[in-house]
């Protein structure tokens, strides 16, 4: 068999879209030629490499920076920034691309930019459901409706036009996206939702900066109404700032004026008073479920012991290993999952607790709490996870593989200065019922 | 440093070939989504059973085993879902997969710069298939292509890849 029909026929292989004869056909060959068995798993690689990848690079997004030439201090103007994340994101997928009414048109163009997977040029018309993306050396201004916005999209960006021309929405799905709105009716406010919150606008200057676990938003004038995945909408006044997570409730938290909150650094007094072991420097938790026991060593970074002032810290989940009587593998229920820590800080303040996977297999597993009160006092405070991981099926366990570092905690403050970790323990439940 | 006890130590070894196993598994099972479901049970049977996998023999071949069980298993279940090579075939194919590649990490870091230089629409067409793991009929109503379109434009792309692949990869021989 010739290599360019080999190849064709592996590709319709791994697409599934071979025909009976086509089958056969590879089949015979296959069967006939050891070298093209080897050559099978070459071309298998390259697929799964390809997937490998793309999969990674969803999941390794970092934070955009967000940079505003657009923005004056005189000027309504806002930042947005958001980066979709695999399975967790919550939010309807556009996929009308039936040619619609003009809702936009290009006014200048950078590098990579293409509008339904075509390249645009400057004057194009972009119309209602589209799909505008720019690549990595990418850029192009957009001007909305009659002056209504001017949008700038750049740097690996996604962004859909609204359904129909009456609507003044746009979705984010991620990158980097700058714009600058003039002053809009409170019945018609221009939208922008990202995969963790919608964000309403009457011309109002704020900010908003988002990474592909939260979007924050910082209300300078005015004031602006803002959803996440759960609850009703909240309005965040000038002089408060939000955060929105999926399955957080939005909770607006007052911002020092004219400055940055400063975030906190996790600070520990005396490194042997805080752990409970005596033969290791290490936090002993315990995760109990039901056929054994599972210890866990939380082992913190030495460097927490310095005045190094850092955003967070990161405790890992270094080591879990069997107790079980007969070895039977662990099972960790997934909807039941508590945290706990005894914490107080310098001011009184938010923080912020998240919880990523570090394991391939929980890849796409993600906690993420906000919001926490603390203050010069300290305090018990319980998260308690109740999403169901969503790369499971309902009711489905999972083992908890045992000597393999599953999860990373960090923890970082608004506005709280320093913070200061007294114990920290994760604690699987059984108990199905809701707090 | 601590040594590692037996289970740690197959731990380490599935955590450090899991992308080769993933591989593999996509060759007897072409749909990323069900290779996924196999790659877990694939995976559990691995931590059950890492007292039966002596350490210094071969792992890969051992993981490899189990997985074509588990993908026997896993179609006997999927009644509805043929089989997409005839058992003879995929024995045959199975007993090729034996040796070990050691130019496989190469190919994927070949693979990666070859990524960056991928048009837009192209990439697209990537992210469509490989990310989003839509076929390509589902690909070509997402972006109003006949499917005839759709299919050259990976292939195009699927050329363009491997073209690049084997480039670096000749480049890098010369310079050894």
């Amino acid at each position: 068999m010739i290599p360019e029909r080999f190849q064709e026929l592996l590709d319709a292989y791994i697409d599934q879209a071979l025909t009976p004869a086509d089958q056969k056909e590879l089949e015979r060959h296959l069967l006939s030629s050891p070298s093209g068995c080897k050559e099978f798993w070459r071309h298998v690689e390259f697929h799964a490499q390809i997937r490998e990848l793309m999969l990674q690079a969803d999941g390794e997004q970092k934070l955009p920076v967000i940079k505003s030439k657009q923005t004056s201090r005189s000027a309504w103007a806002f930042a947005l920034a958001a980066a979709a994340m695999v399975m967790l994101v919550i939010g309807w997928w556009f996929v009308g691309i039936k040619k619609g009414a003009t809702v936009a048109r290009v006014v200048s163009v950078q590098g990579s930019v293409t509008v339904q997977a075509r390249s645009v040029r400057v004057n194009d018309e972009i119309s209602t459901q589209a799909t505008i993306e720019t690549g990595k050396d990418g850029g192009v201004k957009l001007a909305f409706g009659d002056g209504v916005a001017d949008v700038v999209l750049k740097g690996e960006s996604k962004l859909l036009t609204a359904k129909s021309k009456s609507e003044k929405t746009l979705r984010l799905e991620r990158g980097q996206l700058t714009a600058k709105v003039s002053k809009q009716p409170k019945d018609k406010p221009f939208i922008v939702t990202t995969p963790q919150a919608e964000i309403r606008v009457m011309g109002t200057k704020f900010e908003v900066l988002t990474d592909e676990k939260i979007t924050k938003v910082k209300v300078g004038e005015g004031e602006v109404s803002m959803q996440g995945s759960r609850g009703n909408a909240v309005a965040v006044k000038a002089g408060f700032m939000a955060v929105a997570s999926v399955g957080v409730p939005i909770n607006p938290v007052p911002v020092d004026s004219g400055q940055e909150p400063p975030e906190g650094v996790i600070f520990f007094r005396d490194f042997d008073t805080i752990f409970s072991g005596e033969e290791s420097k290490n936090e002993i938790v315990r995760l109990k479920e039901p056929q054994g026991e599972v210890t866990a060593l939380v082992s913190i970074p030495a460097e927490s012991q310095t005045q190094t002032f850092r955003p967070d810290v990161t405790l890992k989940l270094s080591r879990a290993y069997s107790k079980g009587t007969n070895e039977t593998p662990l099972y960790i229920i997934p909807e039941g999952m508590e945290i706990r820590l005894r914490i107080k800080s310098e001011y009184p303040g938010k923080i912020s607790l998240v919880q990523r996977p570090t394991h391939p297999l929980f890849r796409m597993e993600h906690f993420y709490a906000d919001g926490l009160y603390v203050d010069s006092e300290w305090r018990e405070v319980v998260v308690r996870r109740r999403d169901v991981q969503p790369n499971m099926k309902e009711g489905q366990t999972r083992d908890f593989i045992p000597g393999v570092e599953i999860y990373s905690f960090s923890m970082y403050g608004f506005g709280t200065g320093k913070l200061f970790l007294d114990s920290f323990s994760v604690v699987s439940t059984t108990d199905d019922s809701r707090h | 440093m601590q040594q590692l006890t037996h289970e740690e130590q197959v731990q380490s070894l599935l955590v450090k070939n899991i992308s080769q196993i993933k591989g593999f598994i996509l060759g007897l099972v072409p749909d990323f989504s069900a290779a996924d479901d196999v790659l877990q049970e694939v995976c559990l049977v691995v931590t059950r059973q890492a007292r039966t996998f002596e350490i210094g023999t071969d792992f890969n071949a051992w993981v490899r085993a189990i997985a074509r069980l588990k993908v026997k298993e896993y179609f006997r279940q999927k009644q509805k879902l043929p089989f997409l090579l005839s058992e003879e075939a995929m024995d045959a194919v199975v007993s090729a997969a034996e040796e070990e590649d050691h130019r496989w990490e190469s190919r994927r870091q070949a693979l990666v710069r070859c990524m960056e230089t991928v048009a837009p629409n192209a990439r697209r067409m990537i992210e469509l298939r490989y990310h989003q793991g839509l076929s390509p009929t589902d690909i070509a109503k997402n972006v109003e292509w006949s499917l005839g379109a759709v299919n050259v434009q990976l292939s195009r792309v699927r050329e363009f890849l491997r073209n690049c692949v084997s480039r670096r990869l000749a480049m890098e021989d010369q310079a050894t």
